[in-house]
C-alpha cells in the first residue's frame, strides 16, 4: 500500500517536472485554453435554463425550476413526429448524398490534369458555401417562382412550387447538396492529393485500370477521412439548417408538413412567447442526442475497425 | 501666525467648496436607454445629432440622458427580446396587436407601473382614457401607456391612379368584394399582363381584420368572431373569413390575384406605386393612404372604422422589468407623451435641419429634402413614436388639429363588445405554439385564394380537434360569458 502511494506521489512530481521542462509550449497552449474555456465552457453554465421557467426580471438563477416541462414542449403536440421525422429523415440524406457526392468530385478534381483548370474548379465549387441562406431562397425563387420562374418559362409548365409540398423533399436535397458540397468535396480532396502515390505507381504496374485504381487506392485512403466526418455529421443529426427549411420555401405554410424541423419550430414558438427556456431546452435535447449519437457510432466503428475510431 | 490664518482659511474654503452642491454633469446622470422600432432609413450620424440635442434638453429639465436605439421594425420584436434578458433596456416600445401583452406579463419582461402612473402628474394621468388604460392593463395592473392614436382601423383598398383615371373609375364608390370584383375583371382584361391584385404584405392579403372579423380577443391569437357578435370560432370556422374566402378564391383561380402570393416578399403597396399590381387590401386610418403611397388612389370604406379586441393600443411604451433605474425611466416614459418639445425633437428630429415650421404653422420637409434623403427618418415613419397628438401637424395632414381629428374617430370607431376581457393562457403555451403553427399553414393560402376553403376545412377541423382546440375555446367561451355578465 505504501509503496502504490509512493509511486503515486512520484508520478505527480513527474507530471509538475514534466510541465516545468516544457513550460514554453504549455505557455503557448494557454490563450487557446483560456479561449476554449471562456467561450465553450462557461456558458454550459446556463444549459441549467432548459429546466427553468425563464422569467426575465428574475433571471437565470433567481427563475423557478420547471422540471423537464421545457422538453415537454417539443413532444406535447402531434408536430413532435413530424420534426422529429424531418430534422432526421434530411439529415441521413444530406449525409448519404453529400458524402457521395463530394466524394465523387474529389475523385474527378484528381484526375483533373491542367493546375489552372483544377483551381478555377476548386474555386467555383466552393462559392454556393459562401453564399448566405437568404440570397440563396431568392435564387432559388428565381427558378420556382410559378410566373416568372425559370423552370416553368423553360418548360412551359405551370406548376406553383410554393404550393406543393411533394417537391420540396427533392428541391431540400437539391439546394443542400449544390450548397455543400464544394466544401466536402476540398476536405476530401486533400485526403486524395495526400495518398501515397508509389500506390497508384504499383497499381499500375499490375495493369490495374483507372476505375480499379480508384476502387482498390483511392477509396481505401478516403476512408479514415469519411469516417471522421461522418462521424462529425452524426452528431448534428437532430440539428437542421434553419435558413434552408424557413428561409428557402418562403415560410409557405402549405409546406410546413415538409419544412418544420426542431430548430424552425422551435424559432416560431420563441417568436410567439420570448421563451428562453423551452428553446434552451431543445438546444439541451439536441446537444445530448446528438452526443449520445456520436458515441454509439464510434463504438460501432471501434468494433468493426478501431484504428478509424475517433476515441 | 499668518501662516496659520491662510492654512485656515484655505481649509475653510476646501470645506465649503466639498459642501456645497455641485452642478450635475452628464456623466453623472442617469442614462436611460430609448428602443424605437422604425420603417424608415436613417443615419448613424443624424442619430447621434438628434440625440445630442435630445441630451442637452433633458438633462436641463430632467436631469437624465438618453440613449437611441434605434431598430428596423422587422426585427424589432426579436432584438428587444433579447435586450430584455439584461438591464440594456430601460423605455421600449412593444407590440400587442397579436395579444402579445400577456406574453410579456407572463414572461415577467415589462415593470408594472401601476403605482408610478397613480403617482403620477395630472397631465399625464389626463392624457389616457379608461379605455386606453385597460388596453395597457392586465389582472388591474398596468404594464405601459399605449400610444395615443386613433383606434383600429378601417378597412380599403389601394389603387394605382394612372389606372383608375384611364379606366374613369370611380374609386371612392367601391365599398363591396361585389363591386371590387366588376372592377378587377374589367381590369384584368385590359391590364392583362399586370397583377390585378396583390397581398398588402408578402403573404398577408390584408391586415385589416376588422373587414374579415374580431380577433385577439381576449388577448389571446386562437379566438376569433364574427364581427359584433360573442360567440367565439376558429378563425377558419368564421362567417367573415369564409366570405372573403371564397371571394378572394375565385380571383385567384381566375388569374386576378398574383399566383406566387404565397411567396411574394414584397409590400403590396410599392407593387401599386410602382404599376405592376393594379391594388390591394389596405387599413386606413385618419391619415389618407393616397398621401402617403405616390399615385395611388383610395377605395370607399369596406368596413367602417373599427376597433378589434387587440386593435386599441397594438403599439405601446413600456419599462423592462431589468431596467436599473425604473424611477427615472418613468420619468422619461412621462415626458414622451407630456413634453411637446421633447417629443418633437425624438420624432421629427432638430427644427430646420430634419425638418421645419412653414409659414402656416405646419411641419414639411426642408427644401431639398425628401423621405428619400432625409438622414433621421423620423418625419417620414411618425407612427412608432409615443405619442402622435402632440406633434406639430404635417403639412400633408387633411386636419388642422390631430388632437380633434382623433377624438373624433375614436368617439365614432365601433369597439368590439369583447374589449377589455382578458384570458390568461399562460398555462396553455404548448397550445398556444401548436395552434399558432397551424394558424399560418393555412391563414394566407385561404385569405390569398390559393386554397379554397371548402377542400381543407375538414383536415382543418380535425387538426384543430388534435392540439384540443375546441375544448380551450369553451372555456374561453365560458370565462367570455361570465365577463360579459358581469
Amino acid at each position: 500500500m505504501e509503496a502504490v502511494v509512493k509511486q503515486k506521489k512520484m508520478k505527480k512530481k513527474g507530471n509538475w517536472k514534466n510541465v516545468l521542462r516544457h513550460w514554453e509550449l504549455y505557455a503557448m497552449m494557454l490563450p487557446g485554453f483560456i479561449y476554449l474555456f471562456i467561450n465553450n465552457y462557461i456558458p454550459m453554465a446556463g444549459l441549467v435554463v432548459a429546466f427553468k421557467k425563464y422569467n426575465y426580471k428574475d433571471g437565470i438563477w433567481g427563475s423557478d425550476w420547471a422540471g423537464l416541462s421545457n422538453f415537454k414542449f417539443l413532444f406535447s403536440t402531434r408536430d413532435a413526429w413530424l420534426m422529429i421525422r424531418n430534422t432526421l429523415g434530411y439529415n441521413i440524406v444530406f449525409i448519404v448524398t453529400g458524402t457521395v457526392f463530394a466524394i465523387a468530385v474529389a475523385i474527378i478534381l484528381n484526375e483533373i490534369r491542367g493546375t489552372l483548370s483544377k483551381k478555377v474548379y476548386q474555386t467555383f465549387i466552393l462559392i454556393p458555401y459562401l453564399i448566405s441562406m437568404v440570397v440563396v431562397s431568392y435564387i432559388v425563387f428565381a427558378f420556382l417562382s410559378s410566373d416568372s420562374g425559370f423552370i416553368n418559362k423553360t418548360f412551359g409548365t405551370n406548376i406553383n412550387w410554393y404550393m406543393n409540398a411533394k417537391y420540396w423533399p427533392f428541391i431540400f436535397v437539391i439546394v443542400n447538396l449544390w450548397k455543400s458540397f464544394g466544401y466536402n468535396s476540398i476536405i476530401y480532396y486533400a485526403t486524395v492529393i495526400g495518398i501515397d502515390t508509389s500506390l497508384y505507381e504499383a497499381a499500375v504496374v499490375d495493369g490495374a485500370s483507372r476505375w480499379q485504381r480508384i476502387w482498390h487506392v483511392t477509396l481505401p485512403g478516403l476512408r479514415p477521412t469519411i469516417i471522421t466526418l461522418t462521424l462529425l455529421a452524426i452528431g448534428r443529426v437532430f440539428y437542421s439548417d434553419f435558413g434552408l427549411f424557413y428561409q428557402v420555401p418562403q415560410n409557405s405554410g402549405l409546406l410546413y408538413d415538409v419544412t418544420t424541423t426542431i430548430d424552425v419550430y422551435v424559432y416560431k414558438g420563441l417568436m410567439l412567447l420570448n421563451d428562453v427556456g423551452r428553446s434552451a431546452a431543445a438546444g439541451f435535447f439536441q446537444s445530448i442526442c446528438g452526443f449520445i449519437l456520436v458515441l454509439t457510432a464510434n463504438l460501432v466503428v471501434n468494433k468493426i475497425d478501431k484504428d478509424n475510431a475517433l476515441f | 501666525m499668518k501662516k496659520k490664518v491662510f492654512a485656515g482659511v484655505l481649509t475653510a474654503a476646501m470645506m465649503a467648496g466639498m459642501m456645497a452642491p455641485a452642478a450635475v454633469s452628464a456623466d453623472e446622470m442617469t442614462t436611460l436607454s430609448l428602443w424605437i422600432p422604425t420603417l424608415a432609413t436613417y443615419t448613424d450620424d443624424a442619430v447621434a445629432k438628434v440625440e445630442g440635442k435630445i441630451n442637452e434638453y433633458m438633462g436641463d429639465k430632467y436631469g437624465i440622458q438618453v440613449d437611441l436605439e434605434y431598430v428596423e421594425i422587422g426585427n424589432f420584436e426579436q432584438a428587444v427580446n433579447l435586450a430584455m434578458t439584461t438591464d440594456e433596456v430601460d423605455v421600449t416600445c412593444y407590440f400587442t396587436g397579436e395579444g402579445q401583452l400577456s406574453t410579456y406579463v407572463n414572461n415577467g419582461q415589462l415593470l408594472d407601473i401601476t403605482d408610478y402612473f397613480e403617482n403620477a402628474s395630472e397631465e399625464l394621468k389626463n392624457t389616457f382614457t379608461d379605455v386606453e388604460i385597460a388596453a395597457s392593463s392586465m389582472n388591474g395592473r398596468m404594464y405601459g401607456l399605449v400610444r395615443k392614436y386613433q383606434y383600429g382601423g378601417h378597412a380599403v383598398v389601394v389603387m394605382n391612379k394612372d389606372i383608375v383615371e384611364e379606366m374613369k373609375i370611380d374609386a371612392a364608390s367601391i365599398t363591396t368584394m361585389d363591386q371590387l370584383e366588376e372592377v378587377l375583371y374589367q381590369v384584368h382584361e385590359k391590364y392583362p399582363d399586370i397583377y390585378t391584385m396583390v397581398p398588402q404584405s408578402t403573404s398577408e392579403m390584408t391586415w385589416a381584420w376588422a373587414q374579415v372579423c374580431d380577433r385577439g380577443i381576449g388577448l389571446t391569437n386562437y379566438a376569433y368572431a364574427d364581427w359584433g357578435t360573442t360567440e367565439l370560432k376558429s378563425l377558419f370556422e368564421s362567417e367573415g373569413f369564409a366570405e372573403f374566402c371564397s371571394y378572394t378564391n375565385k380571383w385567384y383561380n381566375d388569374g386576378l390575384i398574383m399566383s406566387d402570393a404565397l411567396s411574394n416578399t414584397m409590400e403590396g403597396s410599392s407593387m401599386v406605386t410602382a404599376g405592376s399590381a393594379f391594388c390591394c387590401f389596405h387599413n386606413g386610418d385618419v391619415e389618407p393612404l393616397d398621401k402617403i403611397y405616390p399615385n395611388t388612389v383610395e377605395s370607399g370604406l369596406f368596413a367602417p372604422a373599427r376597433a378589434e379586441s387587440t386593435g386599441i393600443g397594438n403599439l405601446q411604451y413600456g419599462i423592462s422589468a431589468n431596467s436599473a433605474h425604473p424611477e427615472e425611466a418613468f420619468t422619461l416614459l412621462g415626458a414622451m407623451y407630456t413634453d411637446p418639445e421633447f417629443a418633437t425633437l425624438l420624432a421629427y428630429g432638430i427644427e430646420g435641419e430634419h425638418y421645419v415650421i412653414n409659414d402656416k404653422g405646419r411641419a414639411e420637409y426642408p427644401e431639398g429634402m425628401t423621405a428619400e434623403n432625409e438622414p433621421y427618418g423620423g418625419f417620414a415613419a411618425t407612427a412608432t413614436y409615443a405619442d402622435f397628438l402632440i406633434l406639430p401637424v404635417k403639412e400633408t395632414a387633411l386636419y388642422d388639429d390631430a388632437k380633434a381629428t382623433v377624438e373624433e374617430w375614436d368617439a365614432n370607431v365601433e369597439v368590439s363588445p369583447a374589449f377589455g376581457f382578458f384570458y390568461d393562457t399562460s398555462e396553455l403555451t404548448d397550445f398556444v405554439t401548436a395552434y399558432s403553427n397551424l394558424e399560418s399553414k393555412y391563414k394566407d393560402a385561404l385569405m390569398t385564394g390559393s386554397v379554397a376553403l371548402d377542400d381543407v376545412l375538414p383536415q382543418i377541423k380535425s387538426e384543430l380537434e388534435s392540439i384540443g382546440f375546441y375544448d380551450v375555446l369553451a372555456d374561453t367561451q365560458a370565462a367570455l360569458d361570465e365577463y360579459l355578465a358581469n
